[in-house]
């Protein structure tokens, strides 16, 4: 997938299509659509065509458990423009695929996960909307922020790194924290396959990390983040160091985004947050104040 | 024989080139080229090519200059090192391979690591790390040794622009990389079994000895195809003690290694865990393991083995491979001969 270009037009037609609308409006599922199900699903391809002779896959995996739907709401009315126009404009990668997940509970809810294609173009917008925001979750601290890990490494093949050698992007975004494993029993529910043992949430990133650059996004203004922030804050940390980004504004995700892979690809941290305008400059920041200031090259002799 | 170059000839020559014009001693080099100026000064010569013949030479010159004073000339298969102390080198090496840290000449019987100045911190490492390996008995060193390098090595030295060591290698140890460029990039299934399970005992002495590689991978590990046995001779400028802080990683280790350990920038065995699985895919031709199983490169449990996470247990991972994944894949042992000589790799 993703053989055709953003057309901005298009995209300002389908905000402006919902604008006005309420969220439940928005996202009018009421259970998982079969497209988005990964259960036995085998692979999605973010692949090169004519239209993106040198794609690169960048998968947005969002919290949509309990408040956190706002999230995908914003990305909907508004960040999915900003996020894929400020990547063909700014150019810190080229041509843009993107997938975008549903993540939920695994150990409660009936879609643990929801994965769109790899789109370039509006489709994305489209199947965006299709994500059922199911609003579970559990009692308990965190949510299946690594089943689009697990996914990404085991169910997505991406020309970027296949072709180029060059990693995809994952963000993960919530309030929780990050679960410690992925039982072998929720990757056959989920997934539809049988894997001899559990794996750790540690495992799973370094499968995933073969293939894609991995962030995970805290979302401050979740009831969870407010009340138990350091402890969100400092399990994170402890598996993704310095790719951990606060998130002040849960609409300014998309600036985020586009900054945090601005700066991985050697931008200069500083300039990157005051590229942006007003309070978006603030927030970005804040976020990406965790990042290094400048990424040295990721060839020849890395130093500690 | 200089006298005879004609215009064409000369500017044909590469300027990395300055050895198939200028000899490898300061004195010859110095009459040669003063001999080549005075044919083709611009302002004697009367071929129209003069001025750029001329300025070709020149260069051709700086450049025998420079590695001369560097102590890194290079002719026909000998480089050639004069160290700080005035002392000549010549190491003779049928491959030369630009890696991470620096350049690696592979001998018949030695490899060299040249490492620019830059780098000194790390040659100091690795001169740390090849002091001496712990053994918990004869039995232990006898199945080890051959499968490290030997120590002290043969060779260490300082000059103005490099730090040199040299390990000796016995002649039937090919560098994988070669190896695998020499299939087209991909091993028989059944030959990636044994190599991974040299690769994987030797992760198991490591974890024995408390010490983590770092650079596991085709670039620094060998095969001997007739013994099928392995040895990790190269990147030991990475090795550090398990727990210590991290001192410096190739790129390739920093694309699989656990990124947690990354993040806290701490040596653990996971990493060279993980860098032996990368090996088995990359051997099967697909590192990032995407392809292998719609490819049919192995079998079903092999892949699923190498595309799977490491545990955090060298004797683990060992145990489940031989027990396991090789049962499943490829049912009673048995030796499959890999008929590949030194000069069938290198000197093709």
């Amino acid at each position: 997938m993703g053989s055709s270009r953003w057309d901005a037009e298009d995209w300002r037609r389908s905000s402006a299509a919902i604008a006005g609308k309420s969220t439940a409006d928005v996202f009018a599922s009421r259970g998982m659509k079969p497209e988005l199900n990964p259960f036995g699903l085998a692979l999605r391809e973010s692949r090169d065509s004519d239209a993106n002779p040198a794609s690169t896959a960048i998968v947005v995996g969002l919290d949509v458990t309990g408040s956190m739907g706002m999230i995908a709401d914003a990305l909907a009315r508004n960040g999915l423009g900003t996020m894929v126009e400020e990547i063909l404009a700014r150019k810190p990668v080229s041509d843009p695929h993107i997938m975008a997940c549903g993540i939920g509970d695994a150990y409660c809810d009936r879609a643990p996960l929801q994965v769109t294609q790899f789109e370039a173009d509006i489709r994305i917008a489209d199947q965006l909307k299709m994500i059922w925001l199911e609003k579970g979750g559990g009692g308990n601290s965190h949510e299946g922020y690594h089943l689009p890990w697990y996914f990404a490494a085991a169910h997505t093949s991406i020309d970027c790194f296949e072709k180029r050698g060059k990693k995809g992007y994952l963000f993960t975004v919530g309030d929780e924290e990050p679960p410690e494993e992925l039982p072998a029993t929720h990757i056959e529910r989920v997934f539809g396959e049988t894997v001899h043992r559990d794996f750790s949430t540690r495992e799973l990133l370094t499968m995933a990390s073969r293939t894609y650059n991995i962030f995970h996004i805290i979302v401050e203004e979740g009831s969870y983040a407010r009340s138990h922030m350091h402890r969100v804050v400092d399990k994170w940390t402890d598996l993704l160091g310095q790719n951990v980004l606060r998130l002040a504004d849960h609409t300014r995700l998309a600036e985020v985004v586009v900054s945090a892979i601005e700066v991985s690809e050697g931008r200069d941290r500083d300039s990157v947050a005051r590229s942006w305008k007003g309070d978006a400059s603030r927030v970005v920041s804040r976020a990406i104040s965790s990042l290094p200031a400048l990424v040295s090259g990721k060839s020849g002799v890395m130093r500690f | 024989m200089i006298a005879r170059h004609t215009a064409a000839q000369l500017l044909a020559i590469p300027p990395q080139f300055p050895e198939r014009l200028f000899s490898g001693e300061a004195s010859t080099a110095e009459l040669e080229y003063r001999r080549l100026a005075a044919l083709w000064h611009p302002d004697r010569c009367g071929d129209p090519q003069a001025n750029a013949v001329f300025a070709h030479i020149r260069k051709l010159y700086e450049e025998t200059r420079n590695r001369l004073a560097n102590g890194t000339w290079e002719a026909f298969g000998m480089r050639r090192f004069t160290a700080k102390d005035g002392r000549r080198y010549e190491i003779r090496h049928v491959r030369r391979h630009e890696i991470d840290a620096g350049e690696m000449l592979i001998g018949r019987t030695a490899v060299g690591f040249v490492l620019p100045a830059s780098n000194a911190d790390l040659m100091a490492q690795a001169q740390r790390m090849l002091t001496r390996f712990p053994y918990a008995d004869e039995r232990m060193r006898g199945q080890m040794e051959a499968a490290l390098p030997s120590l002290p090595p043969v060779g260490q030295f300082e000059t103005a622009a490099a730090r040199v060591m040299v390990l000796s290698k016995p002649a039937d140890m090919l560098l994988l990389r070669d190896v695998l460029a020499h299939y087209g990039g991909r091993l028989d299934a059944r030959h990636v079994a044994w190599i991974i399970s040299g690769a994987l005992n030797l992760t198991c002495y490591l974890q024995y000895a408390g010490l983590v590689h770092n650079a596991i991978s085709p670039d620094t590990y060998f095969i001997s195809p007739r013994r099928h046995a392995g040895a990790l001779l190269g990147g030991w400028w990475y090795a550090c003690r398990t727990g210590q802080r991290l001192l410096a990683l190739p790129a390739r280790t920093v694309q699989y290694a656990p990124s947690d350990l990354l993040a806290r920038k701490v040596t653990d065995f996971r990493t060279d865990l993980e860098l032996v699985r990368a090996m088995g895919r990359e051997l099967l031709g697909d590192v990032t393991g995407l392809r292998l199983a719609r490819e049919k490169a192995a079998p079903e449990a092999m892949i699923q083995w190498l595309r799977l996470p490491a545990s955090a247990d060298a004797v683990d991972e060992y145990r489940v491979w031989q027990r396991q994944v090789l049962q499943d894949s490829f049912g009673a042992r048995r030796f499959v001969e890999m008929a590949l000589s030194h000069s069938d790799v290198y000197q093709s």
